[in-house]
Order: C-alpha cells, then structure tokens, then sequence
C-alpha cells in the first residue's frame, strides 16, 4: 500500500520547510558581516535582500501552515529533496543582484552547484567579485556539503526519531553514534577541527606568496570550504592555477582527501583504532582505483617526460576527480587536450566519487566494491561444489557479511547513477555537444564534481542548464528522496 | 649579356626569397596573439615570442626563483612569470573588486609545457602599461535600496505576526 498524503501532510511539511528556511537565513549574515567588515557597499544590500527575502518566507511558512502531524519518513523525504531546491533558488538571490550572472538561472544554476558541492560555475568576471558573494558562494559549499538539514539538526535540542528520516534523505547512509543528532553533531565538530588545520596551513602558505594578510585568511577560507567539502569553487577565474603554487596543490590534494573519506572512518581513527585505516573496505577501494587510474593515466601521458608533468597535469585532477572536488590547475581548454584515455581515467573517477557518509558524490567506493566482491564471489561460487554455502565478507569498521541486501542496495545505486550520467549525455549530445565531453559533463554534474570541458557556459542552451541543475540535486541527495517525492506529488494528483 | 641579365634575375629572386624567409621568420617572432588564440591553439605558439595585452589581475605572487602575476583578457587568464620586481614596477592598479587593472602589454616566451613550472605559462621579456586601471566608484543601485527597505518591512512584519501567533498559541 502506498502512503498517500493529504493537506495535513503537506502543511506539515511546510511547516517544517519554514524552520529549515529561518535556519539557513542566518547563514546569510555571515557575507552580510564580511560586506560590512569589508565596506562593499552594493554586495550589503545583495544580502540583506536575500536574508529579508529568506527570513520573510520562513516566517510565512511558519504561520500560515501550522505542523499538523507527527512529522514522520515520509515529510523528511519530501522536505529534504523540496529544501534543497527552495535553498538554491534563495541562495541564488543575492548572487544574481551580483550583476554578475546573465540571468536568475545562471545564478540558480552556481547556488545549486555551491549547495550540491559541485563546482561548475556560470559566473561572470569572478576576478572581480566582492569578498561577500565570494563568501557566499564558497560557505554554500560548507553548508550543502555538511548537509543543509545535518546543519538544523545539529541545533535541534532533542533527538527526535524522524531525525534519520533527514538524514538518509541528504544521502548519508550510515549512522556514526547511536543518536542522530548527536551525529550531527560530531560531523560538524571534525568539520571545525580541520577547518582550523586547512584555514592555517592555507593561509601559511598563500601569506608566503605575499598575499594580504585579510586577503591569504579569506582566500585560505574559501578554499578550505572548497576542499575539505569537495565543491571546488575558487575566488579566481583561474581556479588553483591562479596561485602557481606547488605547496597549496599538495594541501588541497590532502583536503580533498580527507574531504572524500566516510565520516564513520574518521571517527574511528580519532577515537577508536588507527589500524582500521589499513582494514578499511573503502580505503583499499580507495588505492585500488586510484593506483589503477593512476597508470593508465601514465600510459595515456607518456609524452610527457617527466614525472612532475604527470603529478601536475594528470594525478591531480584525477585526485580532484575521484575525491568529487573538481580544483584545477589547468587553464581554460587544457583538458580538452587530454589523451582520450586520460579523459576516461578521469571520468571513471569522477563516477566513482569518494566513501559513503562524506561530502562527496558519485557511486561511492563501498558500492563499487561490493559489486566487485560480488563478481568475485560468483566466480568463487560457480567454482566451488553445488551445494557449498559460501558468503563473503568485508571490514568496514567490523567484519561484515556481504548480504544479499548490500549486493543489491548496491547495485540499484549503481544503476540509478549510471542511468543519469547517460542521460543526461544524450541531452547534450542531442543539442549537438560530441559524446565525449558531453559524457564527462554529465558524469562531472551529477557526481557533484565540478571539472569542465567547456560545455558549461553562460552560452550554453537553458535547457542543459536546467538538466545540469537537477543533475546535481538528484546527485547529491542520491535520487531516493526526490523519488519519494515525486511519488507522493503523483499520488495527490492521482486522489 | 643574356647570361649577365639571367644571373642578375637568378640573385633578385634569391634575395626576395631570402627578405621572404626573414619577414616570415620575424613575424614568427613575436606574434601579437589574443589570450583565447594561444590557449586553443597553444601548439602554434609554443615556445615562440608572443606579444598579448590584457589586464593585470590580482597581485605580485612570490614564487621559488622568481615572481608570478596573472592577466586576464575576454573570459580568459593565463600566468606570466617573471624573475625581476622592476618589471612590474609601473603597475599601479592590480584588477579585483571595485579595481579595474592596468590594461598592459606583455612581450614574453610563451611555453605550452613549461620546463620551469611544468604548467602552461609564459616567461616575461618586457611589460608595458598601456592604459592604467582606476577605483570602481562602489555605486548602489536605487532599485536596491528600495527593495531592501521594502524586504525588510515585509520582514519586520511576518515577525510581528509570527511573534504574536506565538503568544497567542502559548496562551491557549
């Protein structure tokens, strides 16, 4: 039987959407403060204008549509997939008063990629936008990337059951401590401790370089949010290559890293056992794609003499790639150079993405895992007499059986990801983009990470960036909760 | 004399060839060239003299053995190195907000791979301010101003109500 909403679920949800908008207003205060630290006098109405606009909705949501229901699974989902979509189009607001968007779309399409930590980016002349929207632009990344609901639950004083319900709808799959919110909490808790390590050694090294003591702060801030929640936004037009810096593409490198490892390992290796580091299913994924990627992106270079070519050009941004960061340090058109086995390399790591239970996006490591134990496992099986019982298993903090449930949660992941990467290069294709690139935008759009060949443009047809746009919400919520949803809207209309 | 005439034609044919050969050769060498040309066709240029204007973006960069600075020009930015300040030393206005950069012309090596930096770049010979840049008056616009005041109001509003409907649900 399938649960069928009626006017009292849907002004619950509302409800509920209207706190989640409150919350995430204030978020708006803080490029707002940096407006006025900075004396940018136009980008201070920009957001005050957002926050007014967010604050006056929350408010009304608030009063007109009352919570009329225990909010369950069902509302979660649904406030989950419809809040990520409200946020963008609210964050998007002072990013268009920018002036520097082509249209509101334009502005959506960057709000949407900041919040789904994508990447891509539809700005125009970034080298000469203020410290506030630049603010904004990277601090969506933080908050999409620790999750716009993980953010209100964290302050949610009391552990309610349907905080699960939030938190599997943002696409987080494993629980670290036994309570929710407590959870939350302790994500963002890792979050500030290395947002202190990254804004530090960021800093260090851009001051070095002779930039402005405020200016190396906020720069070593944004690109701190850009790493470790692996978005990929830059304050320069050129992305990392503006810097010239060997010292910070090895920081972001380690960021990104850490960025794409499952929140559950961290906790682990700070509080438990640091050997899990060496057991862990995801990390031996982790170095198995890599190493392999890594060598056919050698072959696919080995042009280029020398090693530090290699690093450079081919290592980090299939390090940016797989870790769903999408940084560059190459400049405007350089990828599309690559050797077409080079570009594959980078797209397989792009549909890869980093751990479960991280700010990255794509397949994820523990899914493409299992489905290569699980072949494996067959294989073992047709091998072994007919009526041998035989189940793998894998440690992802403890040794755990390779069931049934996780093959095929798994492989219905997989599909789902694979389906929407090909389609949305059939809608590139269609509009007359060649296959490769138009696979590697897809893949990079609804991965959530950020890498471009060029297709994503200001010029580029309003409806591919429409279709990028729900690329990346679907991507980042991993279907599920935008399914529920859309299921529910399909039987109101059906009633 | 047929045979004098014929040398003189052979020689004056050899010369223009070789005036030919050299007015190719010079504009090989030192090619003005747009930013978006050399990096959609970064084979043509490589390792040639090139000749690029555009505006001086950002700051002075410090780097192992040298400096950096980076130009923008239409959409597109690129990395100029450099090993000596005085080259740049006639900058006055560095591109970023409410900045408009000097609109400079850069005469340098450009290397598709650079051996230096192992990135594309290219090496500064001489820079030339052609235009200089100037502070952005930081206007704001009125429609901004009104609707600011207007989403505030409406603001204030939904908060007094909001309050109210507050206490009055609390009451009951």
């Amino acid at each position: 039987m399938i649960i069928s909403p009626d006017k009292r679920d849907f002004s619950t949800i509302l409800n509920v959407l209207g706190k989640l908008i409150l919350g995430l207003s204030f978020f708006m205060l803080i490029p707002l403060l940096v407006a006025i630290l900075k004396e940018e006098i136009s980008p201070f109405f920009d957001f005050l204008i957002g926050f007014s606009v967010s604050v006056s909705l929350g408010l009304f949501l608030l009063v007109a549509f009352p919570e009329k229901k225990e909010v369950g699974w069902i509302h979660a989902f649904f406030t989950v997939s419809m809040g990520w979509l409200i946020f963008s189009l609210l964050g998007a607001i002072p990013l268009y008063l920018s002036s520097h968007f082509l249209s509101f779309i334009d502005a959506w399409f960057e709000s949407m990629s900041g919040f789904a930590t994508t990447g891509l980016i539809l700005i125009q002349d970034l080298d000469h936008l203020s410290s506030a929207h630049n603010t904004w632009r990277h601090l969506t990344m933080f908050i999409g990337g620790q999750g716009i609901i993980l953010a209100s639950l964290s302050i949610l004083t009391k552990a309610r059951p349907v905080a699960l319900g939030f938190y599997i709808g943002e696409a987080r799959n494993e629980k670290i401590l036994p309570n929710v919110v407590a959870t939350a909490r302790f994500i963002w808790k890792v979050s500030f401790i290395y947002l202190i390590l990254g804004v530090a050694t960021f800093f260090a090294i851009l001051y070095k370089q002779g930039i402005a003591i405020d200016k190396s702060f906020l720069h070593a801030l944004w690109l701190f949010f850009a790493a470790f929640d692996t978005g990929g936004f830059a304050p320069q037009a050129q992305n990392i290559a503006y810097y010239h810096s060997f010292n910070l593409e090895i920081a972001t490198m380690i960021f990104m890293i850490l960025g794409a490892i499952n929140f559950n390992l961290h906790f682990w290796l700070w509080t438990k056992s640091k050997a899990e580091i060496f057991k862990n299913f995801e990390v031996k994924t982790f170095l198995f794609t890599t190493i392999t990627l890594s060598i056919i992106i050698y072959f696919a270079f080995s042009r280029a003499q020398e090693a530090s070519f290699m690093f450079r050009k081919g290592f980090y941004q299939l390090i940016s790639a797989h870790s769903g960061c999408g940084f560059t340090n190459l400049l405007a058109g350089e990828i599309n150079r690559f050797p077409s086995l080079g570009l594959i390399s980078v797209i397989f790591a792009m549909m890869i993405g980093g751990g479960i239970c991280s700010t990255t996006g794509g397949i994820k490591l523990m899914r493409l895992g299992i489905i290569f134990k699980t072949f494996f496992m067959e294989v073992k099986r047709k091998i072994m007499p007919s009526r041998a019982v035989y189940k793998d298993t894998f440690h992802h903090l403890q040794d755990l059986i390779l069931s049934d449930k996780r093959i095929k949660e798994a492989y219905v992941f997989f599909a789902m990801f694979l389906f929407v990467y090909v389609a949305g290069a059939l809608v590139a294709m269609g509009l007359g983009y060649p296959p490769l690139p138009a696979l590697f935008e897809s893949v990079s759009a609804t991965a959530n990470v950020g890498l471009s060949m060029g297709i994503t443009n200001p010029a580029m047809p309003v409806i591919l960036k429409l279709v990028y746009i729900f690329q990346m919400w679907a991507g980042r919520l991993e279907f599920i909760s935008i399914f529920v949803s859309l299921g529910l809207v399909v039987t109101l209309f059906k009633k | 004399m047929h045979i004098k005439n014929k040398i003189k034609k052979k020689a004056g044919f050899n010369v223009g060839l070789l005036l030919l050969l050299f007015l190719n050769q010079a504009s090989a060498y030192g090619q003005v060239a747009s930013l978006a040309d050399i990096l959609n066709h970064p084979d043509r240029f490589n390792e040639r003299r090139i000749e690029i204007e555009g505006e001086i973006i950002g700051e002075l960069l410090k780097a192992d053995k040298g400096l950096w600075i980076n130009i923008s020009s239409a959409d597109q930015s690129m990395g100029v190195f450099l090993f000596d300040k005085e080259a740049v030393g006639a900058i006055s206005h560095w591109g970023r907000y409410k900045v408009r950069g000097d609109r400079v012309k850069i005469e340098g090596v450009f290397y598709k791979d650079c051996p230096l930096h192992h990135v594309m770049d290219i090496h500064l010979d001489r820079l030339e301010v052609l235009e200089q840049g100037r502070v952005l008056e930081d206007s704001v616009p009125l429609f901004k101003v009104d609707l600011s005041i207007v989403f505030f109001v409406i603001c204030l509003t939904m908060a007094i109500i909001y309050f109210i409907k507050l206490k009055h649900g609390t009451r009951t």
